[in-house]
């Protein structure tokens, strides 16, 4: 009798654990924006920048705010002040399991207006923080995302990586006039990789 | 000597055709600037799409700097003809007007008269080159200001404003080298045909030669483009590489460098050796 009742209950106390451990990371994430300075190295296959400092502004469904010199490339996911377009969304929340001190969830948006589909995240049971998220959107791929902490709830660098189409470069504008061939995958695909490291990060 | 090239930049001056290429060229910066102020956009636009997908794009993309380059780029194959309208004359029409005959009477020699000739162009060029650089940076940064550019090498790159600058120097100084080794072969052809139309025909087919097999990609011809005194011409371009690939433009250089000694010294010991009473 017990162990049928052990198996019944069970379920539901797990679930109701991994649901309070998400109701923790979102207050913990909880925030009305973020300001930042960032150091942008961008690593795409066809494309050579210096990497750049620049200033960013998130303020939630607000179009981020950034500063700098010159021409800048700032990733459409991934970025610092993007853990709450996750988080706060309509959405419907899959636990998936636990990997040692990690929780698994899928996070799959309930908004028809969201840019993204799912999320994978991968959080750290004894620190709240969330390490690894894998956004799918609607237009623009999918994109990983790694993040490293030190003190703060927010991260201090996060690695973001995504498949892209290769550059389409036209003939004889700008250049020598010579194609050059980038290496794609079988898909005409590149990989490409974007490291930010914070400085100055302020919660608004 | 002073008096000689005194003389000859007076002369250089004086005739109007010295004005043509200037005024050409003023021409076709204001039509790439107002080319790039209308469309512009619509042109980065394209170029860039497949960056939007994955970035927010953010700066003044279209600038000055980036039109300079953009003038730079269309003109480099333009230059040299603007270029062989002046220098190709310098000779020849010494020998079309009879004027060689009465110069040669008087006590010079005939390799300082060449001397001054080969100054001339030099310093034409040297001009001309500066009023390219001059009009283009000058018109543009005043319309469109500063900022990075977008560099289609090997891919895209981007080279800083900071950046910008010294390498826009640095190509203006290379390519004004590689005009003069251009101006060097068209003075030679100048000197042997002592007729201005042969010779700026002449001069003009080599050029246009050179500049399509340096285009042809296939086998044979691939081979052959670091013989082309054309490729060397445009390797001004690899100032523009994130990382400047100084070896390759060093071997351009001592390339140019040879390919100008050798026709000042085969224009010397033609007119040198020339009859004049023919």
């Amino acid at each position: 009798m017990k162990i049928f009742a052990l198996a019944f209950f069970l379920p539901f106390a797990l679930f109701g654990q991994q649901d309070a451990l998400l109701e923790e990371v979102k207050k913990a994430y909880k925030n009305n924006g973020v300001q930042c300075s960032v150091l942008v190295h961008i690593e795409v296959p066809g494309l050579k920048m210096p990497d750049k400092n620049i200033f960013v502004k998130f303020v939630p469904n607000q179009k981020p705010v950034v500063k700098g010199d010159g021409m800048m490339l700032v990733p459409k996911k991934g970025l610092i002040g993007q853990f709450n377009e996750v988080l706060d969304a309509k959405s419907q929340v899959i636990f998936l399991g636990n990997d040692a001190d990690t929780a698994i969830y899928k996070v799959v948006s309930l908004d028809p207006n969201s840019d993204w589909v799912t999320a994978d995240l991968r959080i750290c049971r004894s620190n709240k923080r969330i390490y690894f998220m894998d956004i799918f959107t609607k237009e623009y791929g999918s994109f990983q995302v790694r993040h490293r902490y030190k003190n703060q709830m927010l991260p201090v660098q996060s690695i973001i990586s995504f498949e892209a189409d290769a550059l389409k470069l036209p003939l004889k504008f700008m250049g020598r006039g010579e194609a050059e061939d980038i290496p794609t995958d079988a898909n005409g695909k590149v990989k490409g990789r974007v490291i930010l490291r914070y400085s100055n990060v302020v919660m608004l | 000597m002073r008096a000689l090239l005194t003389n000859e930049l007076y002369k250089l001056f004086k005739k109007p055709r010295t004005y043509i290429s200037p005024v050409v060229i003023v021409v076709i910066i204001i039509l790439i600037n107002l080319g790039m102020f209308l469309e512009g956009g619509q042109i980065l636009d394209f170029l860039l799409a497949t960056l939007r997908e994955q970035f927010f794009l953010e700066g003044n993309l279209i600038n000055g700097y980036l039109i300079t380059f953009l003038s730079l780029s269309t003109l480099w194959v333009h230059i040299p003809i603007l270029v062989v309208i002046v220098t190709a004359d310098l000779m020849s029409s010494e020998f079309e007007s009879g004027a060689i005959r009465m110069l040669l009477t008087r006590p010079i020699k005939r390799s300082a008269l060449m001397s001054a000739k080969m100054l001339t162009a030099l310093i034409y060029v040297t001009l001309f080159m500066l009023f390219i650089g001059a009009l283009s940076y000058g018109i543009a940064t005043l319309i469109f200001g500063k900022g990075d550019i977008i560099v289609l090498y090997e891919g895209i790159q981007i080279i800083t404003s900071a950046q910008f600058v010294p390498r826009f120097l640095l190509t203006l100084a290379y390519s004004t080298f590689g005009m003069m080794a251009f101006a060097a072969m068209s003075i030679y052809i100048s000197t042997a045909t002592k007729n201005s139309l042969a010779a700026i025909l002449v001069s003009l087919g080599v050029l246009i030669i050179s500049t399509l097999l340096q285009t042809f990609s296939l086998g044979i011809f691939e081979s052959w483009k670091p013989f082309l005194f054309t490729y060397h011409m445009s390797q001004w371009q690899l100032f523009f590489y994130t990382d400047i690939p100084w070896m390759e433009i060093l071997v351009s250089t001592v390339f140019l460098a040879a390919f100008t000694a050798v026709f000042v010294g085969l224009s010397y010991r033609k007119f040198n050796r020339l009859n004049i009473t023919e």
